[in-house]
């Protein structure tokens, strides 16, 4: 994990003075509403429905025991006792109170955490694979690449106030698990030549206007990674649109001026600086990757090790079920990374509670090197554990509520806080959820479905990422009424699709019978081991269609 | 067009000495004069600057194409002693684009003068694209004392991650000089 020195110590510790300054500012009406609004949001800080609400950075989801306890503390002292796990691998905070903003952010840095950039028009955090450096198709790990990014883009001076918000992926395997193609720069790990470099997607994107990335680079060696990044947000800043919001994100100038036309612009910047300051060094990548290395394993034998989990696995058939859907595979033999599911039925999707966050601090001290990761579906990760003990932390992790074995199934839902806490929401999301996960509980009936993503957004700004859910909803407001539109077929990982709408929207009581209708058809046409999202491509969007509207 | 009374150059405080002019207010212009002219007019009323010392201001609009586009005009305006980009928003950062492309590329070496809406809390950045001069216009500019406490944030960060027109040079080289 990326260590601070005193530089980076004494960069947030000016941010905290900074902002604090700001904030006294602000409140003595020394500095105007609208120009304090993007100060605070590069802080992280909205204005909310009930009170403003704090987004903390966690770099790539990456965190340690240590700030895990502090966070624990944080919405002890500053908030309601939770927190919310965000689709950018970030913390959210539902209650703070603004005048209280600036000691938060100063305890953060203690703890070597921030605030910035997690929200504004800007360079935002920049987000990974959960199971980067650990994972079995890793062509190289993408986090001191991410932290390359992260410090190139922190405070950058010239980027502050771009047309709207830029989002960066980095994906360093085989299977893409960060969503690249959805993201405004997605970058793909790749080796050509005994080098190391990245395909360049630009242009993806959610919210109103979704859009899949188009390739601009087929590859880019790593030591241009900065100039080349820089090239593309330069050209980005100066010709984006500023006259409307919804048309300002980088997808609508790569598609108004082409995907070639683009790169050709950002060719033309980057000649004038590829050779400059800017390109990395090999020392400097050493340096990035020295962060990064493998942790204190110990040496096991595969065989083994598997047999003697199998072993365990077939005496206890709740234990083997969690270990199938929450647990994969690891690159080293005799260890397995696990993901603890912040979704039980009942409890908004990526809320944990301070004594949960303080469990995720001591599993990961006990079982998986101090350290765990925030993932994109809104889960934990503990990437490092040994398969001897998975037994033990699978009855710890129980105990914490952190053992539901949904991993990938219809319930493990991605849902942004909706109505009822976000001021931007058109319609409640989090009941939408709860109303799903009660319908389908029946763990059995999930595990027939098999891999099946459901995402949920209260809004077209698609936080909970809906387009590309197998089943996407999304919450609609029609004259002050909340109803929900559902959409099929869609996918975020190497085969990044945009889901179709079934047709008209439906009442909020409706959406589980709805569901389970397509679930039901699903279940009647599937082919022996087909997955829904399989099935759906195969027979098609018409008889799904059909099924839902014309049976009435 | 709104007028600035104050300046901050070199890091202090001082009155502010030139005049800006819009097109329609070219007319009024006078040889003897600080004036800053609209971009525009170092083809269109080049006799206007001819042994005299004016600048040009530009705005964000209008400068990235301009600067790409037309390789005589941004030849001589690399010969004006103040360049100033205009800031109509200060939420439209185009201008901290300009700026570090005139001095990084095209090693512009004069006054860099930021006007307009720009904001205090904008000034380390200016600085870091480039800016050595800040004269907010509004209708209601700053006074001098206010436009003193502004100084203050000239040095919000005294640590940089990345390189910009300041030459600071991205922190990762630093980091090796100094281990």
């Amino acid at each position: 994990m990326y260590v601070y020195d005193d530089y980076d110590r004494k960069l947030v510790t000016e941010r905290v003075a900074q902002f604090r300054d700001q904030t006294s500012r602000f409140l003595a009406g020394q500095l105007a509403e609208e120009e304090y609004l993007p100060l605070r949001l590069q802080n992280g800080l909205y204005i909310q429905r009930h009170a403003p609400m704090l987004r903390i950075a966690v770099p790539y989801g990456l965190i340690n025991s240590r700030q895990l306890r502090r966070l624990a503390r944080i919405t002890r002292d500053y908030d309601k006792n939770y927190a919310h796990f965000t689709t950018r691998q970030n913390l959210q905070l539902n209650w703070p109170k603004l005048e209280k903003v600036p000691d938060i952010l100063a305890e953060l840095a203690e703890v070597e955490m921030h605030a910035v950039q997690t929200s504004g028009n800007c360079i935002r955090n920049t987000t990974t694979d959960p199971f980067a450096g650990v994972a079995q198709d890793e062509i190289g790990d993408p986090r001191p690449y991410c932290e390359l990014i992260r410090q190139w883009s922190t405070f950058h001076p010239e980027f502050a106030f771009l047309p709207r918000k830029f989002k960066i992926a980095v994906s360093g395997s085989e299977t893409d698990r960060a969503a690249i193609q959805v993201h405004d720069i997605g970058l793909q790990l790749a080796r050509r030549d005994n080098q190391t470099g990245f395909r360049v997607f630009v242009g993806g994107g959610l919210g109103r206007t979704p859009v899949i990335a188009s390739e601009i680079n087929s590859f880019l060696p790593e030591k241009h990674l900065l100039s080349y990044l820089e090239a593309i947000v330069r050209v980005y800043n100066l010709l984006g649109r500023r006259d409307n919001k919804y048309k300002a994100r980088i997808k609508i100038l790569v598609r108004a001026m082409g995907p070639e036309k683009f790169a050709e612009k950002v060719n033309a910047e980057w000649e004038k600086t590829r050779d400059g300051v800017q390109q990395l060094t090999p020392e400097a990548i050493e340096w990035a990757h020295d962060f990064f290395t493998d942790p204190d394993y110990r040496a096991y034998n595969r065989e083994q090790s598997d047999a003697e989990l199998a072993l365990l696995a077939n005496d206890n058939k709740a234990f083997a079920r969690w270990l199938e859907r929450n647990t994969v595979p690891h690159k080293k033999p005799g260890y397995r990374a696990v993901t603890l599911s912040t979704k039980p039925t009942g409890v908004p999707p990526g809320d944990v509670t301070d004594s949960q966050l303080e469990a995720i601090a001591d599993l990961a001290e006990q079982f998986s090197f101090g350290e765990a990761r925030i993932t994109h579906e809104q889960n934990a990760v503990l990437s490092d554990v040994a398969q001897e003990s998975l037994f033990s932390l699978w009855e710890a992790a129980r105990a914490k509520g952190f053992a539901t074995p949904n991993i990938g199934t219809l319930t493990d839902i991605i849902c942004c806080p909706g109505g009822d806490y976000c001021a931007l929401a058109n319609a409640k999301s989090i009941p939408v959820a709860e109303a799903i996960q009660q319908r389908f509980d029946d763990m059995d009936y999930l595990y027939d479905l098999g891999d099946l993503s459901l995402n949920i957004s209260g809004c077209m700004n698609a936080c909970g990422h809906h387009h590309v859910g197998n089943i996407g909803i999304l919450g609609v407001d029609k004259k002050g009424e909340e109803y929900y539109q559902i959409q099929l077929g869609g996918d975020s990982g190497n085969d990044s699709k945009l889901g179709k709408v079934l047709g008209p929207s439906f009442f909020r009581e409706d959406v589980p019978d709805v569901i389970e209708k397509i679930l039901d058809l699903y279940i009647e046409k599937r082919q022996p081991e087909e997955l829904f999202a399989d099935t759906y491509h195969r027979i098609g969007h018409a008889p799904f269609k059909e099924r839902i509207y014309a049976a009435g | 067009m709104l007028q600035a009374e104050f300046a901050i150059v070199g890091g202090k405080v001082g009155h502010f000495d030139w005049v800006l002019l819009d097109q329609e207010g070219l007319q009024a212009s006078e040889p003897a004069r600080p004036e800053l002219l609209p971009v525009q007019s170092l083809e269109s009323h080049s006799h206007l600057f001819d042994g005299n010392s004016k600048g040009v201001w530009l705005d964000e609009a209008i400068a990235p194409a301009m600067l790409e586009e037309n390789i005589q005009l941004k030849n001589r305006l690399l010969e004006c002693p103040v360049i100033a980009i205009q800031f109509n928003a200060f939420t439209d950062g185009r201008g901290f684009s300009v700026a570090r492309m005139l001095r990084e590329q095209y090693g512009y070496a004069g006054q860099l003068l930021a006007t307009g809406a720009f904001i205090r809390d904008q000034l380390s950045y200016l600085v870091r694209c480039g800016f050595d001069a800040f004269a907010p216009t509004a209708e209601q500019p700053p006074t001098a004392e206010l436009l003193a406490e502004w100084c203050g944030s000239m040095q919000d960060f005294t640590v940089f991650y990345q390189d910009a027109a300041d030459g600071a040079g991205p922190l990762f080289r630093q980091r090796f000089k100094t281990n």
